[in-house]
């Protein structure tokens, strides 16, 4: 009598469990609804444009490209943070094992540094002792005193500074330092160093010159560079060139450079290739890459916003005005483009804040005034027309897309904040405005805010929930923490999508690698 | 070859009737108490506070309730067992010496209880794969039905109810977003190595103790580490996933960092194993 084999049998099914199971939960990554569904028009018009992006929660995401009017989906189990790195490392071309057994950390490009040293030919007074300072300033450097015991100060007054500007490649540990064009003599500036007799120094100095912001683009060979100016600054900037092989060492800096209270020489080398001049109403507002040897330069000329087109020899090729008086006013603190190869894609709201009557001086509130687009490509500038706050933007021949994300339309959004869950996609043709497709992308996410519901309280008993002050149990809400998937960022396919700022003195620090998908 | 088999199973029903046969049934009936459970109604929608729980998602129900619990008492209480049966064959006096009487080699004798041990985890892992799966259906229907009677009164004159709760492709978003899911029944090729891996690291511990009695500081270690190093690599998206719930921070590796830690499982459990049945030729004493 042949005994059954229970353990081989137990493992057999087991394996053969575990595959079917595998093998079902394999094809059900791609089950989601995930499609572009047209509204109006011919799709033909959206396949002009490529774009991708990923759309997910913490635990999976979808990756989806739109490339020659087809979508293509991918699945990924893992985080938005994971899965950004996976994809990032792809775009840049790296092997299978690095994008998913590795992490990237983001390169941080950081912006020059910008430092003030007193003028050639300026008064410079010099002192040892706090009390012999201009009472203005001596009060100011009293502050920064720490009331750590005995000390010696050394200080210095100038009434006439110089803004210099470092680039700095940590990555080759090399350096160029250059006079941007700018002198400030709007005030007294100091500079002062406390030595305390216990030990420590405190520098300190009242010329903090990075709020002044400086725009520097890498053109590859060399970096290109002009000082961003506010209504303060009046005078002189330098548009230059700072090519990559004349940089010097970092280790090469001259000793004086860390020793003593200001540094007002150069090295590197640096090639000026314009001037402009500047004052509060004529403002340098920043500068960015239009293409692989174009410039953009943003200025305002009487407060009226304009734009120039530069080749990399300084000749202006096409000069616009943008269309928007009074720039001053409004904070551009979200400038999103699309650079290419050959082209450039621009757009920024315009907001301005707006102080209430009535309200104290710190309350105040924003107003958008519309949103600007612009387009850079065969050595002009054009305005585009196109709705406001669009999510994503871009024109190719001729036509141009305006995605935006859209909220769920659920009961929860009632008690609960949302994100988007799912693209409209419209196609307008760019001289007649004519809507020539409208499509939808659609998903099933907004399914996720089922869940959220058991956390609202709707015990009858109670008064209505829109005349309740609470409906939501928002410590059974921590506990449980649902997750919704939601659409992330449009990118393009091709060309890198990049978002700065143009807020005054809001370009030093540091700006996040190249790609990212949230 | 024949003999392994005889032996591994004369082992696993062995230790089933003694042991398994009992804890399977109490983890199943218990599990199943805990899907009623689920389903069942709580709180009167007549009062002042009433949420109610047929909103939530399958992941969620299973996160929330003792399922959970029930599995991993259940698991601990086989691993345990395993590692009785293994000593008691040790210290009994005719228990491990009449084994290796039998004409076998050692190593046979040992791979014999390794497949019992396997049969014995892998088929309460089948159990619960399965009640798992196939539970997702009457919950979600009696969710989806009991849900569209809740009612919301928004205010006097606009009250919402009927609700259609259903989500698409909800069976695999359960076992995606599930902590204990996830973590114990991974639906994605990642992350199912660190399972394997994990396991077998712990069972290598297991018979670390068991079959390894030359030097007691090396066993003490040898097991303690496997069990420790095994039980993290299997628990450690079970934990991230409970940390994410509460709120706290976790940190991010890359994609495939689960997939390295159970391969680094699986290798070490293997070259345990192997110097286990190397010493255990080497004894002297049997």
């Amino acid at each position: 009598m042949k005994k059954r084999n229970r353990v081989l049998e137990i493992l057999a099914c087991t394996a053969l469990a575990a595959a079917v199971f595998l093998g079902c939960m394999f094809t059900a990554q791609d089950n989601g609804k995930f499609e572009i569904e047209d509204v109006e028009g011919d799709r033909a018009h959206l396949a002009d444009f490529a774009f991708e992006g990923i759309a997910g929660d913490e635990t999976g995401q979808v990756h989806y490209i739109w490339q020659d009017g087809e979508l293509k989906t991918d699945h990924y189990a893992g985080s938005l943070a994971q899965v950004d790195d996976v994809l990032y490392q792809k775009k840049l071309g790296k092997s299978m094992v690095s994008q998913y057994f590795k992490q990237l950390n983001n390169t941080l490009y950081p912006t020059p540094d910008l430092e003030a040293a007193p003028s050639e030919g300026a008064e410079v007074q010099t002192f040892d002792k706090l009390e012999d300072l201009p009472a203005k300033i001596r009060a100011e450097v009293e502050q920064d005193i720490q009331g750590r015991g005995e000390y010696t100060v050394k200080a210095a007054v100038t009434d006439s500074v110089d803004i210099f500007a470092e680039v700095n490649d940590y990555e080759h540990q090399k350096s160029t330092r250059f006079f941007t064009g700018m002198q400030l003599v709007e005030k007294e500036h100091y500079f002062a160093e406390v030595e305390y007799n216990n030990g420590g120094t405190r520098m300190g100095s009242g010329t903090f010159v990075q709020d002044h912001g400086i725009s520097c683009v890498d053109m590859g060979d060399a970096h290109y560079t002009i000082l961003n100016t506010d209504g303060s600054c009046e005078g002189e900037v330098y548009l230059q060139r700072i090519p990559k092989d004349g940089m010097i060492s970092m280790q090469e800096r001259p000793q004086e450079y860390w020793d003593g209270l200001y540094y007002d020489d150069t090295y590197g080398e640096a090639e000026i290739i314009k001037t402009f001049r500047v004052d509060a109403e004529n403002r340098i507002i920043s500068m960015e890459k239009a293409g692989k040897d174009r410039l953009l330069l943003a200025k305002s000329e009487n407060d009226n916003l304009i734009l120039e087109l530069y080749d990399l020899e300084g000749n202006c090729i096409y000069r616009l005005d943008a269309g928007v008086p009074n720039v001053s006013s409004y904070e551009l603190d979200t400038v999103q483009m699309l650079q290419r190869e050959e082209q450039l894609v621009l757009w920024f709201g315009l907001s301005r804040r707006v102080q209430e009557d009535g309200m104290d001086e710190d309350s105040y509130h924003y107003e958008v005034d519309g949103t600007a687009y612009y387009v850079v490509e065969n050595d002009e500038i054009r305005i585009v027309q196109a709705k406001k706050h669009m999510d994503y933007f871009d024109v190719q021949n001729g036509k141009v897309l305006q995605v935006e994300g859209y909220a769920p339309e659920h009961l929860a959004t009632n008690f609960f904040g949302y994100m988007h869950v799912g693209l409209d996609i419209i196609v307008t043709d760019e001289k007649t405005g004519e809507l020539l497709y409208q499509g939808r992308l659609m998903t099933d996410f907004v399914e996720d805010y089922n869940r959220r519901l058991t956390v609202v309280n709707i015990g009858q008993q109670a008064e209505p929930i829109n005349e309740r002050e609470h409906s939501v149990d928002w410590d059974k809400y921590n506990e449980v923490r649902t997750e919704d998937r939601n659409v992330g960022r449009v990118l393009p396919l091709e060309g890198r999508f990049y978002y700065t700022s143009w807020v005054p003195g809001s370009h030093w620090g540091y700006h996040d690698g190249d790609y990212y998908y949230h | 070859m024949k003999n392994v088999w005889k032996l591994s199973n004369y082992l696993f029903d062995w230790q089933w009737k003694k042991w398994n046969q009992k804890v399977m049934l109490v983890s199943g009936i218990l599990a199943v108490f805990c899907l009623i459970a689920m389903a069942f109604p709580t709180g009167n929608p007549q009062s002042y506070e009433y949420y109610s729980k047929y909103f939530q998602s399958y992941d969620m129900a299973v996160d929330g309730s003792l399922l959970p619990v029930v599995f991993g008492l259940g698991l601990i209480l086989i691993l345990i067992g395993l590692f009785i049966q293994i000593k008691g064959f040790s210290t009994n006096a005719k228990g491990i010496y009449t084994l290796f009487l039998l004409p076998m080699k050692r190593r046979e004798v040992y791979l014999s209880f390794l497949l019992s041990a396997g049969a014995a985890i892998t088929v309460y892992y089948l159990m619960w794969l399965m009640l798992l799966v196939a539970a997702y259906f009457p919950v979600m229907a009696v969710y989806e039905s009991k849900a569209a009677q809740e009612v919301f009164i928004l205010a006097k004159d606009n009250i919402v109810t009927g609700l259609e709760v259903s989500q698409n492709n909800g069976l695999f978003l359960a076992f995606q977003r599930s902590a204990f899911l996830r973590a114990f029944f991974p639906a994605s090729l990642w992350y199912v190595l660190p399972v394997i891996g994990g396991l077998a690291l712990i069972v290598t511990g297991i018979f670390f103790a068991g079959f390894y009695t030359q030097e007691i500081g090396i066993r003490i270690i040898g097991s303690f580490g496997a069990i420790v190093c095994g039980g993290y690599i299997y628990l450690q998206d079970f934990i991230r996933g409970v940390r994410l719930a509460m709120g706290h921070g976790v940190t991010n590796h890359a994609l495939g960092h689960a997939t390295i830690l159970g391969l680094v499982g699986i290798a070490v459990a293997v070259v345990l194993q192997l110097y286990i049945i190397r010493r255990l030729e080497d004894r002297k004493d049997l």
